[in-house]
């Protein structure tokens, strides 16, 4: 075949040449050197949100939930807005790393390392809600079902609160390994870079003694594969038992049969505007532009603009069916939403959701980082606020208007949420000084390199092998 | 680019010597064609409601299998893959039902009511939900929205199909020597795009107006999505059963286990899909017991019970067999799956509709005439489509990846 017509088919992902020791130099740069000012300031940024919220969730737990904005009517508010917001934002990582894996699509190459680190510490982040949300997390433990000591209490399986503590915790461990597995050989790479024996001990202990043979690779590729596989489900499964949190009740705008699959979409829809946020971010501080090309943030782009669609014929279904079931409580809440006292919420969340990323249609924009950058932090802004409106304006009016309240939060909420995307930043500074940001092995396979000839035009046309051997 | 050629030549050759599809299972059709439309015009005298209900519970069957059908091929021209090129022809033509499922269609609605409850002012004037619904649940707008949706379907997938073919003879030329264009996919994409966004809208809309308001005292946000993962899974089997055909009558040599593999991965996939689709609106309605929205599985208990169970044995429990790598590179056994999930959705789109009108699952002639000559209505519809190109399109450019597409 012309060279030029299949060139055009499928544009190579890495595209500035770079041979595979360029590669290997240019990602363990920043885990080798010492650290650039920008990190220094970004890291104690963040360790300064962590004090906050580490502050504040100590008076809360020493003083009680009543620190809070909580009243008997509106129970679930910032905290567990907090917690669907974590807990969504993982799934782009899962998504990446299991599901674009198993649909052989290669840019994920280049960030499913990073999106699978942020997947862990957004999981990590969730479940501090829960948690403090508890009053006593000393008693944390009590949520497990073991025989126990309290009489015969064994915990209430049919609660959807108790599923949640299953699916959450499966995610974080199934995540974690997926993770950690696929860091092995660069783990290994690092070790076998390292100046001094400290450090080669350490990454020695950490890549489980990877010896690069030919078998050690045949037993991790399959290993990877049934991750994979296994990771799968759980893409959908954890956002599934979140959303049932709120659709098994009774509650107008909880009860609603779409929303498993439209929570699910929406949490892989914020979840790729963290991971947009965060590779723009990266790639420029990190100087990664030649792996995490403008290629791979409008591959990004665009499923960020899918999942945008989807959220939106959720929103559409929720608002006709309100008026089409003829349900007094249904149609007041889809009024309620619009016109009541948290419409600025409401409104911003469909522009940030829905209007926005529309603009994610145009090819220039989707290859434009500085407006990407700004239609990801919208969309973060939309997604939050979007737990914020399903959790808060459902119950802050509820069957009786006796019990009728307001809700704001109070200082103590906003320096909670503000101390977990501090714990976020924090994780993620650590993680891009001590481990490859990006899969080495992985992104060489993608590369153009120079003078490998047949390997080469090999990977530019992607699945079509044997270029060569053709009669 | 000699594989290309090759296969080329070889499609002009079958094309010469006989028309892809042409043999028993055609004449079949027309008998079966003929056979639905005498059971039909019979039942129509007979039973009037059961007619009715057979037609549109087949038709939209069919009509939702035409059109996931091209939004799979839509799906897969978005992201420029390229291992479906030997089979996009195959899937395409699957909306040369469109048409003679809009007529159907639109033919149903002399029968609408008989079959919708809101159709009937008496029962309206006297049913305060029905009055709050009739702004829009009221023959004249459910006729537009019908024929608006049905002239959308049909545009998008012709436009798309479009798209395609002016790619690929664009394709040709650049191989006398013509500069490649730097993306051949430009414009097939952006049909794509707008024809998902589009016909999955209506779909919804489509689904909501053709069988959820035949219960109109029901709801459920979720049962557009769950139509449509029904149609779905079902328009995959039919892709894989309509491919083994043509590869054994010779028409498809470029058919290999390599294809099958990935066709058996989605078909697995998009079963469990649909079973997770049915689970979150089952047991969303059976946890919170609200009498209005439990009403809907009440009506599927006792005679119908056992139709449900076999419903997810075979579209959900089924695939399951599909899991180990050999079984989905053997044609026999594909075969005899997709045929079952086919079967299965259909139940899945019967019980969907029937147990609105009916006190016991009503399966007889009349239904099993009319599923027969839908379905081969439908047949015929696919080979007409088909045949007014080549099977495979010669000047695809993935073609290379998709003949030697391997599945390790």
């Amino acid at each position: 075949m012309n060279p030029s017509a299949t060139q055009a088919l499928r544009p190579p992902l890495v595209d500035t040449p770079r041979t595979a020791s360029q590669i290997t130099d240019d990602i363990c740069r920043p885990v080798e050197a010492m650290p650039t000012a920008s990190w220094y300031v970004g890291f104690f940024a963040s360790v300064t949100a962590l004090c906050i919220g580490a502050v504040l969730v100590t008076h809360e737990i020493a003083t009680g939930i009543g620190t809070w904005g909580l009243n008997s009517t509106v129970g679930w508010a910032w905290d567990i807005t907090n917690f669907v917001f974590w807990v969504g934002i993982g799934h782009a990582g899962t998504l990446i790393s299991a599901i674009l894996f198993l649909f052989r699509q290669k840019w994920r190459t280049a960030v499913n390392r990073s999106a699978e680190a942020m997947t862990i510490f957004a999981v990590m982040c969730a479940g501090i809600f829960p948690l403090i949300h508890m009053g006593r997390p000393w008693l944390a433990f009590w949520m497990f079902p073991y025989p126990n000591t309290r009489g015969p209490l064994w915990i209430n399986f049919r609660s959807p609160l108790v599923w949640d503590v299953f699916a959450i915790s499966t995610y974080l461990t199934v995540s974690a390994c997926f993770w950690y597995i696929g860091l092995l050989p660069d783990l290994a790479t690092v070790r076998d870079r390292a100046r001094n024996r400290v450090r080669k001990f350490i990454y020695g202990i950490m890549s489980f003694g990877w010896d690069g043979s030919g078998r050690t690779w045949i037993r991790y590729e399959m290993l990877y594969l049934l991750l994979a596989g296994l990771a799968t489900p759980l893409v959908v499964s954890v956002h599934t038992v979140v959303s049932f949190d709120f659709a098994t009740a009774l509650v107008p705008g909880w009860h609603s049969t779409i929303f498993p699959p439209y929570f699910v979409a929406g949490a892989i829809f914020s979840g790729f505007a963290m991971v947009l946020t965060l590779m723009i971010i990266a790639r420029r501080v990190m100087r990664f532009e030649n792996y995490v090309t403008l290629r791979h943030l409008d591959a990004m782009c665009k499923i960020t603009l899918v999942t945008s669609l989807i959220v939106a014929l959720a929103y559409a279904h929720e608002a006709f069916f309100a008026w089409y079931s003829g349900n007094n409580y249904e149609s007041f809440l889809a009024i309620n939403r619009m016109r009541g006292p948290f419409a600025p919420e409401y409104l911003v969340m469909v522009t940030c959701n829905v209007l926005i990323p529309q603009l994610l249609w145009s090819k220039r924009v989707r290859t434009s980082p500085l407006i990407i950058f700004f239609i990801s932090i919208a969309i973060n802004i939309g997604m939050w606020l979007e737990r914020f409106v399903i959790i808060v304006i459902s119950l802050h009016r509820d069957f009786l208007p006796s019990s009728w309240a307001d809700y704001s939060p109070t200082y103590v909420e906003v320096g909670t949420l503000l101390g977990s995307f501090g714990l976020f930043f924090t994780c993620f500074f650590l993680f891009c000084r001590v481990l490859p940001m990006i899969a080495i092995a992985e992104v060489k396979s993608v590369a153009a390199t120079p003078g490998s000839g047949e390997v080469a035009s090999a990977t530019i046309i992607d699945a079509t092998p044997g270029e060569g051997e053709k009669p | 680019m000699n594989s290309s050629s090759h296969s080329t030549k070889s499609t002009e050759a079958s094309a010469a010597s006989h028309k892809p599809g042409s043999g028993a299972l055609e004449r079949l059709a027309w008998a079966g064609a003929i056979v639905g439309g005498v059971s039909l015009a019979a039942a129509l005298a007979s039973d009037p409601h059961r007619a009715w209900s057979a037609l549109l519970v087949h038709n939209f069957y069919f009509l939702s299998i035409a059109l996931m059908a091209v939004a799979f091929i839509a799906a897969h021209a978005m992201v420029r893959a390229g291992w479906l090129a030997v089979l996009r022809r195959v899937a395409e033509s699957m909306a040369g039902y469109l048409i003679p499922g809009a007529v159907l269609m639109i033919a149903s609605l002399a029968g609408a009511r008989s079959l919708y409850i809101w159709a009937d002012p008496e029962i309206v004037a006297a049913d305060v939900l029905l009055i709050h619904k009739s702004a829009y649940l009221n023959l004249p707008a459910f006729a537009v929205r019908m024929i608006v949706i049905l002239l959308v379907w049909i545009g998008f997938a012709r436009a798309l199909a479009a798209a395609h073919r002016a790619r690929d003879a664009a394709q040709d030329r650049d191989e006398k020597g013509v500069a490649a264009p730097w993306d051949p996919s430009h414009r097939v994409v952006r049909v794509s795009a707008a024809f998902l966004v589009a016909c999955i809208a209506t779909y919804c809309l489509a689904a909501a107006d053709w069988m959820l308001s035949l219960e109109p005292h029901w709801v459920s946000t979720l049962f557009p999505w769950y139509a449509m993962s029904s149609g779905f899974a079902a328009a995959l089997a039919v892709l894989t059963l309509l491919a083994i055909a043509l590869r054994r009558r010779g028409d498809l040599p470029e058919l290999r286990p390599d294809h099958l593999h990935d066709l058996g991965k989605y078909l697995f996939a998009f079963s469990i899909f649909w079973a997770y689709l049915f689970y979150s609106q089952f047991m969303l309605i059976w946890y919170a017991n609200i009498p209005e929205e439990s009403a809907y599985f009440d009506l599927r208990g006792g005679p119908w019970f056992t139709l449900y169970a076999i419903n997810l044995a075979i579209n959900f429990a089924l695939p399951f067999a599909l899991v180990p790598r050999a079984m989905k590179r053997r044609e026999g056994l594909m075969i005899f799956i997709s045929l079952a999930i086919v079967l299965g959705h259909w139940l899945d789109f019967y019980l969907m509709a029937m147990p609105s009108g009916f006190d016991t699952p009503p399966l007889g002639w009349i239904e099993i005439g009319t599923g027969i000559g839908v379905a081969s209505i439908f047949y015929l519809a696919w080979l007409r489509a088909l045949r007014r190109e080549a099977v495979v399109s010669a000047g695809d450019p993935y073609l290379a990846e998709s003949l030697e597409h391997h599945v390790g």
